[in-house]
């Protein structure tokens, strides 16, 4: 076996690993990324898994407990007969948390119906382009 | 006023396309004038970007709402600085920006070959004997090159013209504009686009000039070129790497005060898009050293050029369309369709230019030894590749999982923490030991001489540590790592000093100034890869030692974080200074420890006037051992307020680390001193001896430790 070869042998084996710790990083932190009406669809089975949910911001059900730090929200999905998720993170308001913004909450779906959220995502407007009118 | 750019876009599409045209043509009939008229097709690019650049730049100052695009990112309470920044706020305006910048490096690169042909004389690249074979090479390949930078403009200008347009009017003109998003009135978001930029499109050009090198041929004085390319653009590639770590560190620096959530790094999309190309530029700087000095890896370095300049393309597509940001939602499609297809059109063009000329590109000589510098190169570059490659599948395995699965999954910060960690170790470790291992073969012997110190010492600190119950263990290994590299680089600054001391009868720290100014390349890359520990150490220290506590607190109240306590002690509002219109609600909290009051700060929560939300401005008590970091979450019943406080450890040597990269790079840029430069010029002429003949020994007797870079 010459050099050439033991090398490429060495880079190949490098490769493999790699690819193996993505296969497996892949299997255990992959989270189903949903709409509200999506999750809704699905009922029980989402129990307990770990989701990324995208919907809009009902402004008017946003209720901050200051004593326990606890935030509750809804997210609805207008494109889905206005379906709802309710929310429950332990944590603080991000910033940008207005009416009708979309946002997506990362977490898990309780036995009790309600979402609770490890992560809450705003996005940015002006991060992203913004979608034109009707583009959607 | 928005006519005028528009229709500079038109004139410069135009112009554009005719000078890649030109260049092509005359460059291949070997047509002076032909290509003189490229030439000046490229310098009257530049002049109508520039033109339809300050168009815009004027527009949003003025403050023009009937142009969609000043209307969104402009109003008129901003101040003239931030008006300014609003050019790179959105799609259009930042697309045009990447094509201002990409015509203004391929002026740059066809005056660097005007000049270079003019000290030529007329191309006469066989000459070397009279003329630098650096200069021939560059009269040969520099209008090469800027053709294809050409090329890629007509990219950017059809898109202008068509998807983006920043010139568009409204139908209705709004009384005042949206105003820049709040979060982006920073100074460091002012910095960081532009800089982010300066490094994506700088990596156009070693791509061109890659290009240049692999179309030249079979003319007289190809060969020659073409062992050039790698040479020539070093300060290109070196330079466009620098920017987009400035752009990558100021995004960091932006998210960690200004998003209000303790952190600098999320994993998002859009700073994978940066970092992707970052990681592939890094191991392209250093495969290309061994392309350049040893005529190594010649296939490895066209394709890692060619990545990073793809990947430069996807980050901009990445950040300015919507393809990632949000479930079902594929954005922008025409857009879409755009990148796609000019990607793909690159990647089958590089490809089949790769095939057609596979015989060019051999190696001059194959790897040597296991243990060399060259394996170590190899290393280093797999990991690199191996680390991109991870960021990149993280990155859009949301969009193959829509296409492939019909439903969208994600991988979470988790995919990226657990991957990067042990591949960022391996990377730590090997930059401790890459520059100190020999070229072509090095032996025990030389290892031992060179890694003996540094490793007891990694290893002492790491018992050390272990036995004081510092925990995880693979922070252990992360802080041991950096030690290993931080003892590796000192020692050598030391050893050359000491060295040179001696032998030049010179006072040490003179001794040091004319070593390292003499070996810029080599003591500037152990300056960054000293940055690199100072970096991992304050990545590791903030990841893993944070603590954070929330709390309502009546004024007067406390909460502990750690060793630190937070005392709210009244809450008051003002106009902000220099914002007239924004008013700031602000709480004083004193930051003690041990009893002993180190500050008081005054986190606020400000509000604007055209927007129902406030904004969350964080106060930050840093130092170099922590920085604590407090949160006004929100003022509730009476004078009850929200506090979130975190200890972050050791974010400041990411900073320190940055700063010394910053000045390490530049360091290594700066132009050598002449008398090393004639050295190398050596080297050069020795190296294109062996490309030319291909029958000469490698460099005799520069085997072991005295050329490390």
């Amino acid at each position: 076996m010459n050099k050439r070869t033991r090398i490429a042998i060495g880079v190949a084996v490098i490769f493999v690993a790699l690819g193996y710790l993505v296969f497996t990083g892949v299997a255990r932190s992959a989270t189903y990324y949903l709409t509200v009406g999506e999750i809704k669809a699905k009922g029980a089975s989402m129990i307990g898994r770990s989701v990324r949910v995208t919907g809009k911001l009902d402004g008017a059900s946003l209720k901050w407990d200051p004593t326990k730090i606890v935030l509750t929200f809804d997210l609805t999905d207008p494109a889905a007969g206005g379906s709802r998720v309710s929310a429950v993170y332990h944590g603080i308001r991000p910033d940008g948390m207005d009416d009708g913004r979309d946002i997506v909450i990362e977490g898990k779906l309780t036995d009790q119906g309600s979402f609770d959220v490890k992560n809450i995502l705003v996005k940015c407007p002006s991060k992203y382009e913004a979608q034109p009118a009707g583009g959607k | 006023m928005p006519e005028l750019g528009s229709l500079a876009l038109y004139v410069g599409l135009v112009v554009a396309a005719y000078s890649v045209v030109a260049l092509a043509v005359g460059l291949t009939a070997g047509n002076g004038r032909i290509v003189g008229s490229g030439r000046g097709g490229v310098i009257a690019t530049l002049l109508s970007t520039t033109l339809a650049s300050f168009s815009l730049l004027y527009l949003l100052v003025k403050g023009d709402f009937s142009v969609g695009y000043v209307a969104e990112y402009s109003s008129r309470g901003l101040p003239w600085f931030y008006k300014l920044s609003a050019f790179w706020a959105g799609q259009a305006g930042s697309l045009l920006l990447w094509l201002w910048l990409l015509t203004a490096y391929a002026t740059a690169v066809i005056i660097a070959g005007t000049r270079a042909a003019s000290a030529t004389g007329a191309g006469a690249i066989g000459a070397a004997g009279r003329t630098r074979p650096e200069t021939a090479a560059q009269a040969v390949l520099a209008p090469r090159a800027a053709a294809f930078l050409q090329a890629i403009s007509v990219f950017f200008f059809t898109l202008l013209v068509t998807v983006a347009k920043p010139f568009a009017r409204l139908a209705e003109v709004p009384a005042d504009g949206q105003g820049l998003n709040p979060l982006l009135e920073n100074p460091g978001m002012v910095i960081h686009p532009v800089a982010t930029y300066l490094g994506y499109v700088g990596f156009a050009v070693p791509f061109a000039f890659a290009l240049a090198a692999l179309t030249l041929g079979t003319r007289p004085g190809a060969e020659i070129a073409r062992a050039a390319w790698v040479r020539l653009t070093r300060k290109w590639t070196l330079s466009a790497w620098l920017f987009l770590s400035i752009g990558i560190l100021t995004g960091m620096q932006w998210a960690y005060v200004e998003l209000g959530w303790g952190g600098y790094w999320a994993w998002d999309p859009v700073e994978n898009a940066s970092l992707i190309p970052w990681l592939t530029g890094t191991a392209l700087i250093h495969s290309a050293m061994m392309q350049e000095r040893k005529g190594l890896l010649k296939f490895w370095n066209l394709s890692l050029v060619t990545a990073t300049f793809l990947l430069t393309i996807f980050g901009t597509y990445l950040t300015r369309s919507d393809v990632l940001s949000s479930v079902h939602a594929f954005g922008d499609r025409q857009m879409g369709l755009y990148f796609l297809g000019f990607l793909s059109f690159v990647v089958v063009g590089t490809v089949g230019l790769v095939i057609a000329r596979r015989g060019q590109i051999a190696d001059d000589r194959p790897i040597e030894a296991y243990i060399s510098k060259e394996t170590s190169f190899l290393t280093n570059n797999v990991l690199l590749v191996g680390t991109a490659f991870v960021v990149f599948w993280g990155t859009i395995f949301p969009v193959v999982t829509r296409n492939l699965l019909g439903r969208e999954v994600a991988v979470g910060p988790g995919f990226y923490n657990r991957l990067s960690l042990p591949l960022g170790l391996a990377i730590l470790v090997l930059a401790g030991l890459c520059p100190l291992i020999a070229w072509r073969r090095s032996s025990l012997r030389n290892l031992r001489d060179n890694f003996l110190v540094p490793f007891v010492a990694a290893l002492v600190f790491a018992g050390l540590a272990l036995i004081f119950k510092v925990r995880p263990v693979w922070a252990v290994v992360a802080f041991a790592g950096a030690v290993f590299v931080g003892v590796t680089v000192v020692l050598e600054f030391a050893r050359g000093a000491m060295v040179r001391a001696r032998s030049h009868g010179e006072n040490p720290v003179a001794a040091l100034g004319r070593l390292t100014t003499r070996n810029r390349r080599r003591y500037g890359g152990y300056l960054v890869h000293l940055s690199v520990a100072l970096i991992a150490v304050g990545i590791t220290g903030s990841s893993v030692y944070k603590v954070e506590a929330t709390q309502t607190l009546n004024p007067g109240q406390s909460l502990n974080v750690g060793a630190y306590t937070v005392t709210y002690q009244k809450l008051d509002m003002r106009e902000a200074p220099n914002h007239p219109g924004v008013v700031e609600v602000f709480a004083e909290t004193a930051v003690s420890r041990n009893g002993r009051q180190l500050a008081v700060l005054a986190p606020k929560k400000q509000f604007y006037p055209n927007r129902e939300e406030p904004g969350t401005e964080v106060a930050i008590l840093g130092g170099l051992a922590r920085d604590v970091y407090v949160i006004l979450a929100g003022r509730d019943e009476g004078m009850a307020a929200t506090f979130k406080v975190m200890v972050n450890p050791l974010v400041a040597w990411i900073w320190i680390g940055g700063f010394l990269l910053v000045f390490g790079t530049g360091f290594a840029l700066w132009p050598q001193a002449r008398q090393a430069a004639a050295t190398e010029y050596g080297t050069l002429r020795r190296n294109f001896a062996v490309a030319g003949a291909g029958a000469v020994p490698a460099a005799a007797g520069r085997s072991v430790g005295g050329d490390a870079r």
